[in-house]
């Protein structure tokens, strides 16, 4: 474990996604100074199993049956526990204090709320489980905007890359995310990858002097110029430099939110956005 | 010659001390010291048994296996080792035996021979291949190259998924519908203003929108239900893909290196087929060589790493290994257990249980010695339980196949090993005693059949001239191999008298070198005691002294028994019915002589000679013979007109042991007579020999002891020149008497009168004329024979006028 960086941690506790990675991703993050494990009881659902025309196809069955309130509501127990057993057991190795919570309410609004006061919001995200999640997709302007400073979407099977990578532009933002992809990179053991975006090259050796300066010590690292700092661009680099972690400094909300939304579609790692 | 025709046989004249002691004349033997002897290369008087041994090892065909026959200590392991190593030297080296993985079924190991030295190479190159692999394939999948592949499937799959999946979702918004992720599935549900329609407003819709509604969220659920369905086909697609791509990629890796290796082993099918088998177990398991990583498994302490059970599967257990043989291996088993001799598989013992494989299989001697020799002792091998049909059973098949005891007697129930059976072309040397060789020989209908050369080692070599040139050169050789000190040439004389005399006869040396060669390391010590550089004869005397002073305890006891007359033997004045007989005792390898005292009754009876040993059960079957031709020689001798009417009896005074041989016969013979005629016996004279129905002497064993045991009593009570021993004619050739007994015979206050007939016996102990028969049939007057005549005679009357109802007259004269 890191230097503590992150004050106060809010993983949310999906049952619709593997956790093992995001609960991973926690402890290779640095310690945190307190850390809330949230488990939502999604009040959509609850609604939704009241409407008579609602149908619910399940991945293994694939049948359609009518939604029931109290099966879902002995749905949100039993996985509430599975939830906590897990966070308890992973929350062993983080060294720092932690507490499990339940909600219950609309997902996006139960997540801003959590995370108002938090530094950090640990998000699973699969590609490989059919369907993105809906409602992350439309809250991620919210959460871009209104939530913490750091937002972490993990992606199911992130460690088969060698390298953490980070896009430097050189803003306050940026800055932020090359320090916490330098303290994944330190903990895990890996390369860190400089991505340098939206300069010419004659500003590249500005640049890199900047964030040799907020690496500081940190010398297992490399740069990459990047043309524009577009999707396309940065599905290429991570096809080819095929990172662990991929981390952005987040600048305009709609923006970053067309980039992210396309990033987890397109890139097998995980993502961290720094604001 | 025989009584029967007549003939006087006169009383011998007494042995010559020449004719006693036959002495190795120093000066003869050609040297001072065993240092100026060149050491004998060879093996002396085993002609025969090197024949059959040159016989046995170079006689192709089933069952030509040897079988060396011997007294211990004859040298018969140090002749077969010298014989062996010759013999091998100049046959070609064995094949070698390895055990590989079966990987269709691992339970039975399968077996690969290989020239000599290519066995440890292929388990070389084996154990490089897979060190190889290790590292070639690991880096393979962690090639960009690779992970672009792999990420392009990735990528094709979620294209589907996706498209799918956007297909459902437009179809879905068209109808103003939305898909709700559950934890479980998807729900469809009305959508207004990017959220789920709430019950009430949806209630509020006209019935007609609802039923539309309804139809529309029915058809959408068939179609995601559709899709739902078609994922796990993707998945497996993608997995089958994604396999095929790491089958490619390792078959990258692997079949160069594999291919290098078939061509080194192509002249030999079966590793080819064992390198397809290894390539096509790598592809099957190549997740096994990509990652370092332990699946996240507990190891628990006394737990097998993961790590060496994966790829323990590849080794190759070498099981023969002839890289380093000269000529055809030699095998010397000590220790013939069953397991010893076939191999065995071992177990390993993990959580109470017992896990074994093939690389645990061990050879047995017979894999060792396969295509060269392997020496068993005879009764090692018969005493373990098992071992000796575990032999005859791979000797019969030609080939080992190891099967564990447990299994082969149903002991355990686990599923052991059946590794393939190696082919075997072995010649047994069996060594071992006669009396074990012909007992196989009677009671096991295979012997014969699984060895069918007999080297039959000689105990004894005759004492020609040349032989004991070359006796002596042995001797010099054994100093010379022991590192003793010289021996002078007194010694070496010394150490060939007492050969002959170990061997029981004065014209044979003994063939038992291990007798021999302790007897010179004795005397090497005797000598170093007194601080000699040269053994000379006086050391060999003073180690065959404290020899038998070290063994002679019992010896000792009887003799001061019988100088304390606990034991009572006679050894002057005459006596009725009394003789002095000899037998001798053995006690381990010490033999040793002593006097009994034999008596005789005799008595009227129905012509019936009792033996007392035989009636207590005291008297061996051939104890018995002697005695009974004593009745067939009083039949016969004498009252052959009338019926022998008397009852006489026999015993060995004093003896509480068992009795056998015949060897007293002549002595039982003439204290009978001396009981029926009731004339004296010298007992200053003792007798052995037995005797023929018609009173021939002949030949007995341990003469040298016997008379020695009887001069011993004599001497200590102190000698005179009536003391004597007689003894049959034909062993005078055995004769090699102690130096003292020699020394009184030479110096005539101890005699050894040899013996023809019965007669010559009946004259010395007597000294009353034996007495032949004359032209009419009677016996001299007053002769020996005669009057035992008259005695029987008598008694047959008597007996006439006992059965005519007459008291008869009191019986002749009785014994003691």
């Amino acid at each position: 474990m890191n230097q503590s960086s992150h004050s106060r941690v809010v993983i949310w506790l999906d049952p619709t996604a593997p956790q093992e990675e995001s609960l991973h991703m926690l402890t290779g993050l640095g310690a945190a100074a307190e850390i809330l494990g949230l488990f939502i009881e999604d009040m959509s659902l609850l609604e939704l199993s009241c409407l008579p025309v609602t149908r619910e196809i399940t991945f293994e069955g694939a049948a359609a049956r009518q939604m029931d309130q109290r099966k879902i509501e002995r749905q949100f127990r039993a996985h509430g526990a599975r939830m906590q057993n897990l966070f308890k057991t992973a929350a062993k190795k983080f060294g720092a204090s932690h507490s499990f919570r339940v909600t219950r309410g609309e997902l996006g609004a139960e997540l801003l709320k959590a995370s108002s006061d938090c530094d950090m919001l640990v998000l699973s995200h699969s590609r490989r489980h059919f369907g993105p999640h809906l409602t992350i997709r439309t809250r991620l302007n919210e959460l871009l905007t209104g939530g913490p400073p750091t937002l972490v979407f993990v992606q199911e099977q992130w460690r088969t890359g060698q390298r953490v990578a980070a896009l430097f532009d050189g803003s306050p933002q940026s800055e932020a995310a090359l320090r916490t992809a330098a303290a994944i990179a330190s903990s895990e053991g890996l390369e860190l990858s400089v991505w340098l975006a939206d300069i010419t090259r004659e500003e590249q050796p500005q640049l890199e002097a900047r964030a040799a300066e907020v690496l500081g010590s940190t010398s297992n690292h490399t740069f990459r110029f990047l043309h524009v700092n577009t999707a396309d661009e940065l599905v290429l680099a991570a096809g080819i430099e095929n990172p662990r972690v991929l981390i952005l400094p987040s600048r305009d909300a709609a923006e970053t939110q067309q980039l992210v939304t396309e990033l987890l579609d397109r890139v097998n790692c995980s993502l961290i956005v720094a604001r | 010659m025989t009584g029967t025709d007549n003939t006087v046989h006169k009383a011998p004249e007494p042995l010559t001390v020449e004719q006693v002691l036959k002495k190795c004349n120093p000066a003869e033997l050609g040297f001072k010291t065993t240092a100026d002897v060149e050491p004998i290369a060879g093996i002396l008087g085993q002609s025969r048994a090197l024949k059959a041994l040159e016989f046995g090892s170079r006689m192709d065909g089933d069952g030509f296996n040897i079988y060396v026959l011997g007294t211990p200590g004859s040298q018969r392991h140090e002749v077969v080792a010298h014989f062996l190593q010759q013999e091998s030297a100049t046959k070609s080296q064995p094949i070698d035996w390895c055990y590989v993985n079966n990987f269709a079924d691992p339970h039975k190991p399968k077996g690969i021979a290989l020239p000599p030295g290519r066995g440890a190479q292929l388990k070389q190159d084996m154990d490089q291949l897979i060190d190889d692999l290790r590292s070639s394939i690991p880096a393979t999948f962690e090639s960009e190259n690779y992970r672009n592949r792999l990420a392009e499937i990735e990528e094709e799959f979620n294209e589907q998924s996706k498209q799918a999946q956007e297909t459902v979702e437009a179809e879905a918004e068209k109808e103003g519908l939305g898909l709700i992720p559950t934890p479980h599935g998807f729900a469809i549900a009305p959508i207004r203003d990017g959220k789920p329609l709430a019950e009430e407003d949806f209630m509020k819709l006209p019935e007609k929108e609802r039923e539309q509604t309804q139809k529309a969220i029915e058809r959408i659920s068939v179609q995601l239900a559709k899709f739902f369905d078609n994922i796990p086909k993707l998945h497996k697609e993608r997995r089958q893909r994604a396999r095929e791509l790491d089958k490619n990629v390792t078959m990258f890796a692997v079949g160069s290196l594999i291919k290098d290796l078939r061509e080194q082993y192509e002249d030999h099918s079966t590793v080819v087929e064992y390198l397809d088998a290894v390539q096509q177990d790598v592809l099957d398991n190549v997740q096994d060589f990509r990652g370092g990583e332990s699946h996240g498994e507990i190891m628990l302490p006394g737990m097998q790493s993961d790590q060496t059970d994966r790829f323990e599967r590849y080794a190759v257990n070498v099981l023969v290994d002839n890289s380093s043989t000269d000529g055809a291996p030699v095998v010397y088993e000590t220790h013939p257990t069953y397991q010893n001799l076939i191999g065995r598989v071992e177990h390993a013992s993990q959580f109470g249980a017992l896990i074994t494989s093939f690389t645990m299989i061990r050879p047995g001697a017979l894999h060792s010695a396969s295509g060269g020799y392997l020496v068993l002792d005879a009764e090692k091998i018969l005493v373990q339980p098992y071992a000796w049909d575990g032999l005859k059973r791979a000797i019969q098949d030609g080939e080992i196949r190891i099967e564990s005891l447990g299994q082969m007697l149903s002991l355990v129930s686990t599923q052991g090993l059946e590794p393939d059976a190696m082919p075997l072309n072995v010649k047994i040397v069996l060594i071992g005693n006669r009396y074990l060789y012909y007992l196989l020989c009677q009671l096991d209908p295979d012997f014969s059949q699984f060895f069918k050369v007999a080297a039959d080692f000689e105990d004894r070599i005759p004492r020609s001239p040349d032989n004991v040139q070359l006796y002596a050169r042995m001797l010099a050789s054994i100093a010379n191999q022991k590192s003793l000190r010289s021996f002078d040439a007194s010694a070496i004389a010394r150490v060939i008298d007492e050969s002959c005399r170990r061997a029981g006869d004065s014209e044979k040396l003994t063939a038992r070198m291990r007798m021999v060669t302790d007897l010179m390391c004795e005397a090497d010590y005797c000598a170093g005691a007194r601080n000699a550089k040269i053994v000379a004869a006086d050391d060999i005397d003073a180690a065959i002294e404290q020899h038998t002073f070290r063994h002679d305890r019992i010896r000792s006891e009887l003799q001061e028994a019988i100088q304390r007359n606990t034991i009572h033997v006679s050894t002057d004045g005459e006596a009725v019915g009394q003789i002095n007989g000899l037998s001798v005792l053995q006690l381990g390898d010490f033999i040793f002589g002593q006097p009994s005292r034999i008596t005789a009754t005799a008595r009227l009876g129905v012509g019936k000679v009792v033996d007392i040993e035989r009636e207590v059960k005291l008297g061996g079957a051939i104890h018995s013979k002697g005695v009974l031709i004593l009745s067939s020689y009083l039949d016969s001798r004498y009252t052959t007109d009338v019926p022998l009417s008397l009852s006489a009896s026999l015993v060995f005074e004093q003896s509480y042991g068992q009795i056998e041989g015949d060897s007293a016969s002549i002595a039982e013979l003439v204290a009978l007579l001396s009981a029926i005629a009731g004339i004296p016996v010298r007992q200053s004279l003792a007798v052995t020999g037995s005797v023929d129905q018609k009173g021939a002497a002949q030949a007995i064993g341990g003469v040298n002891q016997k008379i020695e045991g009887f001069f011993d009593v004599c001497s200590a009570r102190g000698l005179s020149s009536e003391h004597g021993v007689l003894i049959p004619q034909d062993n005078v050739q055995h004769l090699m008497l102690r130096k003292d007994v020699a020394q009184a015979v030479a110096e005539q206050r101890f005699k050894v009168y040899p013996l023809i007939h019965v007669d010559q016996a009946i004259t010395l102990l007597t000294g009353l004329v034996a007495g032949e028969r004359d032209a009419d049939g009677q016996f001299p007057e007053g002769s020996f024979n005669q009057q035992v005549d008259q005695a029987l005679r008598k008694l047959a009357g008597q007996r006439k006028e006992f059965a005519a109802g007459s008291k008869p007259e009191p019986a002749t004269k009785k014994s003691t």
